[in-house]
């Protein structure tokens, strides 16, 4: 063995290549064998990483895309919270709250209005009333008048009947006049009292009414219906609420708008953080185009060391290298540096990915 | 309710003292029987040293100044202040019967 090797070496030595076409002096099959063995198993590890990389990296963009999403429906609802804090539904209209109190102070004085509104026609009744008393108690000093008038009419018809009798003589006539001046004053004093009664009966009435609303209103009174204190110490409450109702108001829309700016923000960072990740598909493709290149060479010293001096051979594995390349910035790196700057054939553009068959994409 | 009245130029000022509810009815008729009879044109109804009103009162301010119109005379109110100045607010006498707080 170590004969014919020296052999080979003393024929290679003399030729400039090996009996199997392999230039003589090569590192040939021990250190072949080494190198497809190192390049190979790194392109295997380098190979993993990418993979584990890539594997990451697209859980990590599913997490975040899921965040961004999380995030865009909670400003959502936010926004919608934002909305319906201020309002509440009445009667399927939406009411703003900050108009309640407006609403609570406007019944407040219609309640007002109607309770002054009947105290003043209360008033006004009873002091009507009591000037109609007046005037009936003024009828009735007529009647007294007239029943005293009456009285003395009677009597001086009774005198005349009187004289008329002691007279003698013509006293038919003064007879006639007496005896109707008396049936006159029965009438009178029937009239009188058929007055007096229905003056009466209406005193009675009014005083009856009278009676009845300060009754009503003495009830009022120990209610406290009256005392109109109570609406302002509610109107003043109503007040204060309405400030204070506004004022939170304010802090919870001031509160919720930050909260909704931060989660925008926050689905912007990530949105970035998910862009920038996109390097990854970038670092793959990198990563491929080493391992390709590196398979290429391995398949080459392993297949056909013998073809190590074929510059055809090494030129189409240069080619075959760089055609394997889907990014164009790593393929045209690889062209300047196998075909030492030869543009590519055909005029193809360097951002073509005819070789490759997979878009760049990021 | 006890009242007084005062006579200047031109004007006659009711004076109201104490409280003005529904129990002062009466007085307060006397009062606006004398405001007709006033010989001034100028009616003003002086409340500084009233210390209390009721709906009531309220009602009886507005028959006062009902009267005094029908008697031709004009009316006013004057002097308010404190509880009494916060009813007729609530009441919004000032859009019927000129209000004028106390100085």
């Amino acid at each position: 063995m170590m004969e014919e090797r020296d052999d080979m070496d003393a024929q290679g030595g003399a030729t400039g290549f090996e009996p199997d076409g392999t230039p003589a002096g090569l590192p040939r099959s021990a250190f072949a064998r080494l190198v497809v063995s190192t390049i190979r198993t790194a392109n295997d590890i380098t190979r993993e990483t990418v993979e584990e990389v890539e594997e990451s990296t697209r859980a990590l963009s599913t997490l975040f895309s899921q965040l961004i999403e999380n995030s865009e429906v909670q400003t959502s609802r936010l926004g919608d919270l934002v909305d319906q804090i201020g309002t509440i539904k009445k009667d399927g209209q939406a009411v703003d709250i900050v108009s309640l109190p407006h609403i609570l102070q406007e019944s407040l004085e219609e309640i007002t209005e109607r309770i002054l509104a009947l105290s003043r026609q209360g008033v006004t009744l009873i002091y009507s009333l009591d000037e109609i008393l007046d005037e009936v108690s003024e009828l009735s000093s007529c009647i007294d008048e007239i029943e005293a008038i009456n009285r003395q009419t009677r009597l001086l018809s009774l005198n005349a009947q009187i004289e008329s009798e002691r007279a003698g003589g013509n006293s038919g006539g003064s007879k006639v006049i007496s005896s109707e001046m008396h049936g006159l004053s029965k009438r009178i004093d029937s009239l009188a009292e058929r007055m007096r009664n229905s003056i009466g009966s209406v005193s009675g009435k009014i005083n009856v009414v009278i009676t009845s609303i300060r009754d009503e209103y003495q009830k009022m009174s120990d209610i406290g219906a009256m005392d109109l204190t109570k609406q302002i110490d509610a109107k003043d409450h109503i007040e204060s609420l309405l400030v204070a109702l506004v004022e939170r108001n304010n802090l919870v829309t001031e509160a919720l708008n930050q909260s909704t700016a931060m989660s925008r923000s926050i689905s912007e960072d990530i949105n970035e953080v998910v862009m920038s990740m996109q390097f990854q598909d970038r670092t793959k493709q990198r990563s491929e185009a080493v391992v390709m290149a590196f398979d290429a060479i391995a398949e080459f010293l392993d297949s056909t060391p013998a073809e190590m001096v074929d510059e055809t051979a090494c030129d189409a594995l240069s080619h075959q290298i760089i055609d394997g390349i889907t990014l164009s910035d790593v393929r045209n790196r690889f062209r300047a540096e196998l075909l030492d700057g030869v543009d590519a054939p055909d005029g193809q553009a360097e951002s073509d990915d005819s070789g490759g068959g997979d878009i760049e994409l990021f | 309710m006890e009242y007084r009245i005062t006579e200047t130029s031109g004007r006659s000022t009711v004076h109201i003292v104490g409280m003005l509810t529904f129990d002062d009815f009466s007085n307060f008729k006397s009062a606006i029987g004398k405001i007709q009879e006033l010989p001034a044109a100028e009616v003003v109804i002086d409340l500084s040293e009233t210390k209390m009103i009721d709906s009531a009162g309220i009602g009886m301010l507005f028959l006062a100044s009902d009267k005094a119109k029908a008697a031709g005379k004009s009316m006013s109110i004057r002097g308010v202040s404190g509880l009494v100045e916060k009813v007729l607010g609530v009441a919004k006498v000032q859009d019927i019967i000129p209000v004028s707080s106390a100085a």
